[in-house]
């Protein structure tokens, strides 16, 4: 299992640089200039220096490269010595990716919005899979039944009817009609676990875009999970188990829940770029200032160096699932871990 | 729609019990495969609804705007926001423009990138599908590039990618079209990767059966017996992923447009249309629920006829019926 792990870790190492050159040739086509919030006033000859100066004309390979430095290089160390309070090297002149909008570090915005995006995308990803399965199972097992008909009636709704749709609905119904939740998120709100009022707010806040995400991840997990226990069901090796006297629930819960998730976590896998997406849009409506809002914004201003941290950023998210989702089919498929 | 004889192709790919049973029905009554298909087809509850409603809202759509009276650009301050009335049948927007008719001109644009995004994307998936099935020397490259694809956060480059090419496109060919083609492009070519896995695994079981290595030594061209014979076969999957590509394209359209990122403001689609009402949900809630409810229902429509196709096209469950 150990050696499993360190392989999938290792051939994730090309995959994120071949992502950084992705991501970092489409953005160098972008017409953007980091002189152009400047004022108008300014010469001509100084702009060109300033952009010397940000190695902004030096040839394509040579800014990926260095950008590759800063991202791998120096602003782990960053992140290390801020942690540790150490100084690893020339660590007060270290260089940094600087967002052309704000002027500052790229990556101290990203780490500030970083727990709100991780908070609301994490708790619907955990709660939706954990509604998923269960609902999947007794589907299947139940087929054709009043339980199933409606659950697979309630997830094709629930597969079909986008976030951006569902969070809208939600707003009208919960803030605007009953008033109940308030429609945006205020990350200034400091949760305090000793007083119920704070600890009861930041739930309230969270209970909108966290539910309607998780039902839209829980919708499409349950009717794959549903599909593939219906597969295994009709194996053979699930009559065996129950001629030779196994009890019903040993059946179900070892032996056919056991088979029937290797799928499901391989969609999981799949579809995390997507349950990305779905945050991104999430964040939007509910105006949670999380990743996804800051890569719209910069979007916007056209921050090229803050689009190429932020998209990677994703990427390398998408990439730590991806790993996750491999060491879990690992753990419940042995035949993946000795190949 | 499954009539087409297309289907009828996939005669080949059945498994030798069900071609016994066909083969001992022919002697009472002649069955076609695609009748058949068809057959099971309409059995599926849930996919002949899910045709029914999308047939009714793309025929609203591309002829709804010439029957209906009301202009969709038509501006008038003095009825603005209004709720759905029996002059306005689904209320006014914030310039007094009528939603029906927006709503009912930005179906035509939805559904018509959903569908060609689609079959870009299916081309797309097929084609590397075929080559990395067919030719082995492409296998490992082209699903590395699959992989790599699949790891790729799609959204936040889609965004990127809009950004950076609409001004160029809108020069070369126009607002309306530029920004369509460039649309289009964008998510055929982040939507083929599903696709291309598919019928990749297919082609590689199909290349083995005896009926290639028959035409093989007839001395049929490669050229040919991946048009003749290969691709026939894999066409099954294909047209499941079709139906399903649709809801994804329609999705990621609505999706672009809500982030204010996809088409211009004057051209209402439904996404657009969406993002427009969602800063006038307190005063007008209903704005936000018309186009809304049209994504929703195309999509679910979509998924269901892609789920009839799928129990209809599999041989195992057909031969039971």
């Amino acid at each position: 299992m150990g050696r499993y792990v360190i392989r999938r870790t290792l051939f994730a190492i090309p995959t994120l640089l071949l992502i950084s050159l992705i991501i970092f040739a489409i953005l160098d086509f972008a017409p953007g200039d980091p002189t152009s919030q400047l004022p108008l006033t300014l010469p001509a000859e100084v702009r060109e220096q300033i952009r010397e100066s940000l190695g902004f004309n030096d040839p394509f390979l040579v800014k990926w490269l260095r950008w590759n430095q800063l991202m791998f290089i120096n602003e782990p160390l960053e992140l290390f010595d801020s942690a540790f309070g150490t100084c690893i090297g020339d660590c007060e002149n270290r260089a940094r990716i600087i967002s052309w909008s704000s002027r500052s570090a790229a990556m101290d915005t990203i780490y500030q919005r970083m727990p709100q995006t991780l908070w609301v995308l994490g708790l619907a990803l955990i709660l939706g899979t954990l509604l998923a399965i269960p609902v999947g199972v007794v589907s299947a097992y139940k087929q054709y039944s009043a339980f199933d008909n409606i659950g697979t009636f309630v997830t094709m709704v629930g597969y079909s009817v986008p976030t951006f749709f569902s969070g809208l609905m939600v707003i009208v119904i919960f803030s605007v009609w009953l008033g109940w939740f308030p429609s945006f998120y205020t990350t200034t709100h400091v949760v305090d676990f000793t007083s119920w009022s704070s600890i009861w707010f930041q739930i309230k806040q969270m209970i909108m875009p966290v539910s309607v995400l998780t039902l839209f991840n829980a919708a499409g997990l349950s009717r794959f999970t549903r599909a593939s226990v219906l597969d295994n069901l009709n194996e053979d090796y699930v009559r065996t188990a129950r001629s030779k006297g196994l009890a019903e629930s040993k059946v179900l819960n070892i032996h056919v829940l056991r088979n029937s998730l290797i799928p499901v976590v391989t969609l999981l896998a799949l579809s995390i770029p997507g349950i990305f997406g779905g945050a991104i849009i999430t964040e939007q409506i509910f105006r949670i200032n999380g990743l996804g809002q800051l890569l719209i914004a910069s979007i916007g201003q056209n921050d090229i160096p803050m689009v190429q941290t932020l998209t990677f950023m994703f990427a390398f998210l998408i990439v730590v699932f991806n790993l996750l989702a491999d060491v879990v089919y690992g753990f419940l498929d042995p035949r993946i871990r000795y190949d | 729609m499954t009539d087409t004889p297309a289907v009828a192709d996939v005669e080949d790919s059945l498994t030798p019990s069900v071609v016994d049973d066909a083969a001992n029905e022919t002697l009472g009554e002649h069955r076609s495969l695609s009748s058949d298909v068809w057959r099971q087809f309409r059995r599926h509850k849930g996919a002949m609804v899910g045709l029914v409603i999308l047939a009714v809202i793309t025929i609203g759509s591309y002829i709804g705007p010439f029957v209906y009276p009301l202009d969709p650009f038509d501006i008038d301050i003095a009825i603005a926001n209004q709720n759905p009335s029996l002059g306005h049948l689904m209320g006014t927007d914030n310039l007094g423009r009528d939603v029906m008719a927006r709503v009912l001109v930005g179906g035509r644009i939805s559904l018509s990138v959903g569908f060609a995004a689609m079959i870009f994307g299916v081309f797309l998936g097929t084609l590397v599908g075929v080559l990395a099935g067919f030719f082995r020397r492409l296998d490992g490259p082209l699903m590395r590039l699959t992989d790599l694809f699949l790891a790729l956060p799609l959204l936040p480059l889609l965004l990127v990618v809009i950004v950076l090419f609409r001004d160029p496109l809108k020069d070369a060919f126009g607002p309306s079209l530029g920004i369509f083609i460039l649309v289009v492009s964008i998510i055929g070519l982040t939507s083929w990767m599903q696709t291309a896995r598919i019928v990749r695994g297919d082609v590689l079981a199909i290349k083995e059966e005896e009926f290639v290595l028959a035409a093989r030594s007839i001395g049929t061209k490669q050229r040919r017996l991946i048009t003749r014979h290969i691709v026939p076969n894999v066409l099954s999957p294909v047209i499941v992923a079709a139906s399903l590509g649709i809801a994804v394209a329609i999705l990621t359209e609505s999706a672009l447009s809500f982030l204010g990122l996809g088409f211009p403001a004057d051209f209402p689609t439904w996404g657009r249309l969406l993002f427009d009402a969602k800063d006038y949900i307190n005063i007008n809630p209903m704005r936000v629920i018309w186009p809304g409810l049209l994504i929703s229902l195309t999509v679910m429509s979509v998924n269901f006829i892609g789920d009839g196709f799928r129990d209809a096209l599999d041989p195992r469950l057909r031969s039971k019926g």
